[in-house]
């Protein structure tokens, strides 16, 4: 029953994969200009951290070296939150104020994962690339390794971290059905993921815990970053499914709450 | 006059209603710079001074940057301007008897006094928080020169936020010219640190772009770091670029709106 479930899924993702695929390269230019202006944001933030290690030799006792690993790391996540979920919490709010939402409740698929993967995005592929070979170059120039085992730690905690983060954005979009014209919620997402950008040990004390385990940026690229360089506490890796279960649960739990304030405007 | 005055009060009275949203907004825009000061927090633990700042001098930066950015940071042209062309609805607009421009500015006045007087609330907080590390007089903030020099920068972020917009006449999606302002704004402007950190011959040249103008200069007046000599070329070099800029702006509009096509309208 469940592997069926999985495969009508897996099934319905590819098609929205293919159908968003052709809407996207009907405007090539547009992936282009994407692109460009992707890896443009990837300078900058190389940008800030060079001109601060211009300054200073180091950042709560992360060396460049390192920072650099936690930016491209945090790039990389936010790359795949605006690949596979981002542009469709945008449109929630359009949803929900056109009173288009109906639709997606009476279609017989889980409206969860209707609302979330339906359209997905392809200009971040390029930058994706370019985070990935630099994400394994520094990792080399640090430790002088790439192990398969601390790859699939790595992939294990940013997976888990997606999840956390992808919980969080979707229960914040959920209150669009109250507030309706929340239309710039985006630039929000991107404010909240970048809190990863910087390794989480500059945070101290009650904000360390805040960043850890109630807003878990740490897992959007500190703790990843740790896995790879080898750094990495089994607790870590252990707390990680724990918080990305409790935080899909209870973002599932303030949807199906939120849905019972949720009147239509046109049917 | 009185019609502008009109629309003012509509604006206001339309932002009034999204008061929530624009409180939000405001909790949104200040956690931005709560995390700016943490980071460098942790920077200030093992140095005294980075490029000649101390600790006290960059939180009263951010924590002055964080109001300059509600009231001169302009965001009509992505909001309204390049929206309104993208689904043809600027026909609603030429045939009216009020100058778009003007309409236009006069929405974005008023969210960004909704906004502003929100985000007061938060910000009070912030400050109270930090307020043993900042050294910001009511009477620096409220002397003539840095208002004038405050709504100097609000007419040049409008115009290059409006300009980017007008590319909309020609472009179906603008996003990447809005992407390149605020990158801009973020590391010439001063949005994302002190333009003091970067390299002595990039600042002499930001001297002449018009980015250095919308953040950096208010807060440097605001904390008394220039001399009233320094102050009048700055803003002699305000009126240039607002001058351009608008001339500029005038023209890309006329070729513009020749441009133009709309459907279903």
């Amino acid at each position: 029953m469940l592997i069926k479930s999985l495969h009508r899924y897996l099934k319905l993702f590819l098609t929205f994969f293919r159908f968003s695929f052709y809407n996207e390269t009907a405007f090539r230019a547009n992936i282009v200009f994407y692109s460009i202006s992707n890896l443009i944001w990837m300078l900058v933030a190389l940008t800030s951290v060079e001109l601060i290690f211009g300054q200073v030799n180091s950042i709560a006792g992360w060396a460049k070296n390192e920072v650099y690993l936690v930016v491209f790391i945090n790039l990389l996540f936010s790359d795949i939150c605006w690949t596979l979920t981002f542009r469709n919490m945008g449109n929630f709010s359009q949803w929900v104020r056109r009173g288009e939402l109906d639709s997606a409740l009476l279609k017989p698929v889980n409206t969860r994962f209707f609302l979330s993967f339906m359209i997905l995005e392809f200009d971040h592929y390029a930058r994706m690339a370019v985070e990935f070979y630099l994400i394994y170059h520094y990792t080399m120039l640090i430790t002088g390794t790439f192990t398969l085992f601390n790859l699939l730690i790595f992939l294990w905690l940013l997976g888990c971290g997606w999840l956390i983060f992808y919980s969080i954005f979707f229960a914040i979009t959920t209150t669009n059905i109250w507030f309706i014209n929340l239309a710039n919620l985006l630039d929000f997402f991107g404010a909240i993921q970048r809190l990863g950008r910087n390794p989480t040990y500059i945070y101290q004390k009650a904000w360390f815990l805040l960043f850890t385990f109630v807003i878990p940026a740490a897992y959007t690229a500190t703790f990843p970053a740790e896995a790879l360089l080898g750094r990495i506490q089994l607790s870590k890796i252990i707390i990680a499914p724990i918080l990305a279960i409790i935080f899909l649960w209870g973002s599932q739990k303030f949807f199906r709450f939120a849905l019972k304030y949720y009147s239509s405007a046109s049917s | 006059m009185k019609k502008y005055f009109t629309l003012f009060k509509t604006y206001l009275q339309k932002y009034i209603y999204y008061r929530a949203n624009a409180f939000i907004w405001a909790i949104f825009d200040i956690s931005h710079f709560v995390i700016l000061i943490i980071v460098w927090g942790a920077i200030y633990r093992t140095n005294t001074t980075v490029a000649g700042i101390n600790y006290s001098q960059m939180v009263s930066y951010y924590l002055i940057l964080s109001i300059i950015r509600e009231l001169v940071y302009a965001a009509g042209g992505r909001n309204m301007i390049a929206e309104e062309i993208y689904h043809g609805q600027l026909n609603i607009y030429l045939i009216k008897p009020i100058s778009y421009l003007k309409r236009v500015f006069i929405e974005e006045i008023s969210w960004r006094l909704i906004q502003t007087a929100l985000f007061f609330i938060p910000f009070t907080v912030l400050f109270l928080l930090v307020n043993k590390h900042v050294g910001i007089t009511t009477t620096a903030v409220l002397s003539p020169l840095s208002i004038i020099a405050l709504v100097f920068a609000f007419i040049i972020s409008a115009f290059i936020d409006y300009l980017c917009a007008l590319a909309g006449f020609w472009i179906t999606q603008t996003s990447t010219l809005f992407h390149l302002k605020e990158i801009a704004f973020g590391l010439l402007g001063g949005l994302a640190f002190p333009t003091k950190l970067l390299p002595g011959v990039i600042q002499n040249i930001n001297f002449g772009l018009p980015f250095y103008y919308i953040f950096s200069f208010p807060i440097e007046v605001i904390n008394q770091q220039l001399t009233i000599n320094q102050i009048a070329w700055r803003l002699i070099v305000q009126i240039i670029w607002i001058g351009l800029l608008m001339k500029f702006y005038q023209f890309i509009w006329r070729k513009g709106t020749k441009e133009y096509n709309a459907w279903g309208n």
